[in-house]
């Protein structure tokens, strides 16, 4: 298997940057995810790493040889597109085997292996079906034994699973999960699914307008966010300024929000702090508590946990809470809204 | 090395495409009466010629009138079976638009044949009405298929809501649907009707010994014998047409209506 | 239900023109077809196969073949150049794909007179590329080129080329650009792609355009008696000839029908082989 290095890759579409500065560095048989909205630029990254595009500037090396120079056609990577790009002209065993057949690789051979690979991604019998013939499901499958069926160097996936339903979308994802550990291969996976990225990668690379924000496991994405754009992408809602002071309690909107301990402890000035919904603490309001005093915006049932918005003055407070109990607010009452200073996380600024 | 040699081809195709108008706008400006290129000396005589002279003069009008009438029998034909396909979706819809597509895929000889004994047993042939229906019912495929496309683009949902807001069928249509599908219907028209002034052989077989239109004028002169005011006539057409086309190339996206959906 | 008797009403009027002077002048030429020939009018009413008698002739056969032999031949030619064209303007920029279309167009909107008279004037020893090779030196003695088979071929593919490039235009511009990527990926060396992937996929367009300019090609009039010699001529220009310069209308028809059966099949053909494609993939 092969590991990448990436360093400092540029790319430029006239005066439009699509890239700036990438570095970053993948392990052999990694898992990773380039997660971003549209327009981040992360499949013009994975199109730089397929040969599609050539970068305007940097390094890219593969197993430490460069890799920027060589050939799309002589890369060597698997890659399954966004509309998967099946060859309608071929059946099902002829797409999976052409890889091997413009590598000259022997009938026999490059059809049993295509007979292997078909079995791998569960659609045995499927062999001489015409691709117009199938499922989406199926036909995610056959672009994804296609791709594999060059052992390639790199897989490389381009939110292929974008057009399936929820249901099934959430199936494949597993699988490819399953099979890319079976096979160990180093993988690239772009999606704008921040669900889709938590449950595949082992590593979550950020995108944002070119540039890399974070990348990490999907625990420390999650949960530690390192800039205020990771934290909104990732859904941590509760974002907010507060004055800080060593030794004394901090305090938001005239609401004392307890006295910080461990390296919180030591911060002094505004710092933005992030605490995700489940971490919020609701109660009826009292006055006397300290707490802060919010009215209840909007309330709504998300199948396993019921979301409640509050607005405190312009701000807005998001708290969630396992549904196995009625909402305890309803829309316009008032609540307190209280939360332990251990459970935030400090934004780097 | 694909590059060029694709830059090459195409620049060969262009050239192939371009020259031979190219040559003929050369030989229409030569002051010299005999077809000659290059020009030894420019003069704009041929034009004036073709502008004022009776047996030029009456073949453009006759080419003119019979276009702006075909044309807009061909539209009306077009937008009322693309109205009625739209509104029915039924086998009655898409049988009328089978028989629009049908003047297309025959070869020209046989129609302007079949028109030719028609109007003789009709008692028209040889007047320009007949052309101008024939042209008219002939060419309607082409308007067919680019308001199909006007159609295709309007959503059931506009015309829904149109109807929820207490308008008539008749009203919805005027003040919705039409207006839509307007653009649609003038690229239409434009089309039938630079077609029409271009046409030979049906208007040669229906009409042409009594009526003459430009085309059959410029071949009887190139058969027998022609002056480079022939030239001058047919840089006229060519300018004609690509003028109308820049025109509709301004209030029509042309890339989509010819089915280019590039983001 | 009530409610679409309007619509209908409206269809009858594209129905009743389309009918009345496309398909009845179609029905009734077949009529004319076995009609006499009238020396002082246009014909008698009679049913006599005479017509159709004149067709099994050794003249009728000759010219059959050549209408054939040219037609194909353009249909194939032109097919080759405006795929391979459309191919590489459709992903030239925007500004340069309007130039295209507005050019095509133009070609598709203009006269085959005028078509035929421009390379007329460009194949002439006066003014056109004899005359150029002669001045650079490259033909000592100029000679016209045309009227000959080359010089009526040209004019088909000039013809026919806009028809062909605008029928291409839609389905090239929307083709999914990946699945040549995916090739690419694949490891498809990238001056393989075409024939690889693209060509494959385009097959079934590309038979039908060549099978609609087959048909377009032998009804064409001008291009062959502008640039044609008489042995060059098609059916088309012998049933012109027959119809208005012999004023025999029946000949005519009957030739004209004759054609209309061989068209109809070739449609038909098309049409079921287009369908058994369908049912395969």
């Amino acid at each position: 298997m092969a590991q990448l290095a990436l360093s400092n890759i540029q790319k430029s579409f006239g005066t439009f940057q699509a890239l700036k500065d990438v570095n970053l560095e993948i392990a052999s048989g990694e898992f990773i995810c380039l997660l971003g909205g549209s327009g981040c630029g992360k499949t013009t990254l994975l199109r730089i790493i397929a040969g599609l595009e050539t970068k305007t500037s940097g390094e890219m090396l593969l197993d430490d040889q460069d890799f920027s120079t060589v050939n799309c056609h002589q890369r060597n990577v698997g890659m399954v597109f966004q509309s998967l790009a099946l060859f309608p002209h071929l059946n099902v065993g002829q797409n999976i085997a052409y890889g091997l057949e413009v590598r000259g690789v022997h009938k026999d051979k490059r059809q049993d292996r295509a007979r292997k690979l078909l079995e791998v991604v569960g659609l045995s019998g499927l062999f001489d079906r015409p691709v117009s013939a199938l499922s989406g499901g199926q036909r995610q499958r056959v672009a994804i034994a296609r791709a594999l069926a060059i052992e390639p160097k790199l897989f490389l996936m381009d939110e292929p699973f974008s057009a399936l339903d929820a249901g099934l979308r959430e199936h494949l994802q597993i699988e490819v999960k399953k099979l890319q550990r079976q096979l160990g291969v180093t993988t690239i996976f772009v999606t704008h699914d921040q669900h889709e990225a938590m449950s595949i990668a082992d590593r979550i690379v950020i995108l944002n307008e070119g540039r890399i924000e974070q990348a990490g496991t999907p625990t420390e994405v999650y949960a530690h966010p390192s800039t205020r754009f990771v934290a909104d992408f990732m859904g941590t809602n509760n974002i907010f300024t507060s004055e800080f002071t060593p030794g004394q309690a901090t305090m938001l909107d005239g609401a004392n929000l307890g006295t910080p301990s461990g390296d919180m402890a030591k911060l002094s000035g505004k710092h933005t702090i992030a605490v995700r919904p489940e971490y919020l603490r609701l109660a009826p309001a009292n006055e006397d508590t300290g707490d802060l005093i919010g009215t209840v915006n909007f309330v709504r049932l998300l199948g396993a946990s019921i979301e409640t918005e509050l607005k405190v003055g312009e701000r807005t407070f998001v708290h969630t809470q396992v549904s196995d109990r009625a909402p305890e607010f309803a829309v316009g009452d008032k609540a307190g809204i209280s939360f332990d200073l251990d459970h935030a996380w400090v934004i780097p600024s | 090395m694909t590059r060029l040699l694709k830059r090459l081809f195409i620049t060969a195709i262009a050239t192939g495409l371009i020259l031979p108008f190219l040559i003929v706008a050369g030989v229409s400006i030569s002051a010299e009466s005999n077809i000659a290129f290059p020009p030894q000396q420019l003069s704009a005589r041929w034009y004036t010629e073709l502008l004022t002279q009776r047996d030029w003069l009456i073949p453009i009008r006759n080419s003119l009138v019979i276009a702006a009438f075909a044309a807009l029998l061909a539209v009306s034909i077009a937008l009322a079976a693309n109205y009625v396909l739209w509104r029915l979706k039924s086998g009655f819809g898409r049988l009328i638009f089978a028989i629009g597509v049908g003047p297309f895929m025959l070869p020209p000889i046989i129609i302007a044949m079949g028109a030719s004994v028609f109007w003789a047993e009709m008692g028209w042939y040889g007047r320009a009405e007949a052309t101008v229906i024939s042209h008219g019912v002939f060419f309607v495929t082409l308007p067919l298929v680019i308001i199909a496309r006007g159609f295709a683009a309007l959503s059931d949902d506009v015309i829904e809501a149109s109807r929820t807001m207490g308008a008539t069928p008749l009203q919805t249509f005027t003040k919705v649907i039409f207006p839509l599908v307007l653009p649609y219907v003038i690229t239409g028209y434009a089309l039938v009707a630079i077609i029409s002034v271009n046409e030979y052989l049906i208007s040669y077989m229906v009409s042409g010994f009594a009526v003459e239109t430009l085309p059959i004028r410029i071949f009887n002169n190139v058969r027998y014998g022609y002056t480079p005011v022939v030239a001058s006539a047919a840089m006229g057409f060519a300018l004609l047409t690509i003028t109308v086309l820049l025109l509709l190339s301004t209030i029509t996206d042309l890339l989509k209506l010819l089915g280019a959906s590039r983001d | 239900m009530k409610r679409a008797v309007i619509p209908h009403l409206i269809g009858l009027f594209p129905l009743g023109m389309m009918s009345f002077f496309f398909l009845a002048p179609l029905a009734f030429m077949v009529v004319v077809s076995f009609y006499e020939r009238d020396p002082l009018g246009f014909y008698n009413v009679a049913f006599v196969w005479d017509n159709y008698a004149k067709f099994f002739s050794s003249f009728y056969y000759t010219v059959s073949l050549r209408s054939l032999w040219s037609a194909s031949l353009g249909a194939v030619v032109v097919v080759l150049l405006a795929f391979p064209a459309m191919y590489i303007i459709v992903d030239m920029s925007r500004r340069w794909q309007l130039f295209w279309v507005i050019l095509l167009l133009s070609l598709m909107c203009l006269s085959e007179v005028i078509i035929g008279f421009a390379w007329l004037i460009l194949f002439s020893e006066s003014s056109g590329i004899p005359k150029f090779l002669g001045w650079i030196g490259l033909w000592e003695d100029p000679d016209s080129l045309s009227p000959s088979f080359g010089a009526m071929l040209t004019g088909f593919v000039t013809l026919g080329f806009s028809l062909v490039a605008l029928m291409f235009f839609p389905q090239m511009a929307q083709r999914d650009r990946s699945i040549e990527e995916a090739a690419l990926t694949l490891g498809t060396p990238p001056a393989r792609v075409f024939s690889k992937v693209v060509l494959p996929n385009f097959l079934p367009a590309i038979i039908s355009s060549v099978v609609t300019m087959f048909v377009y090609f032998l009804g064409v009039f001008v291009m062959p008696t502008m640039l044609g010699r008489p042995q060059d001529w098609n059916m088309t220009v012998i049933i012109t000839d027959k119809a208005v310069g012999d004023a025999n209308m029946p000949l005519g028809a009957a030739l004209s029908v004759i054609m209309l059966a061989f068209t109809l099949i070739i449609i038909c053909g098309l049409l079921l082989g287009s369908r058994r494609g369908r049912v395969q993939t």
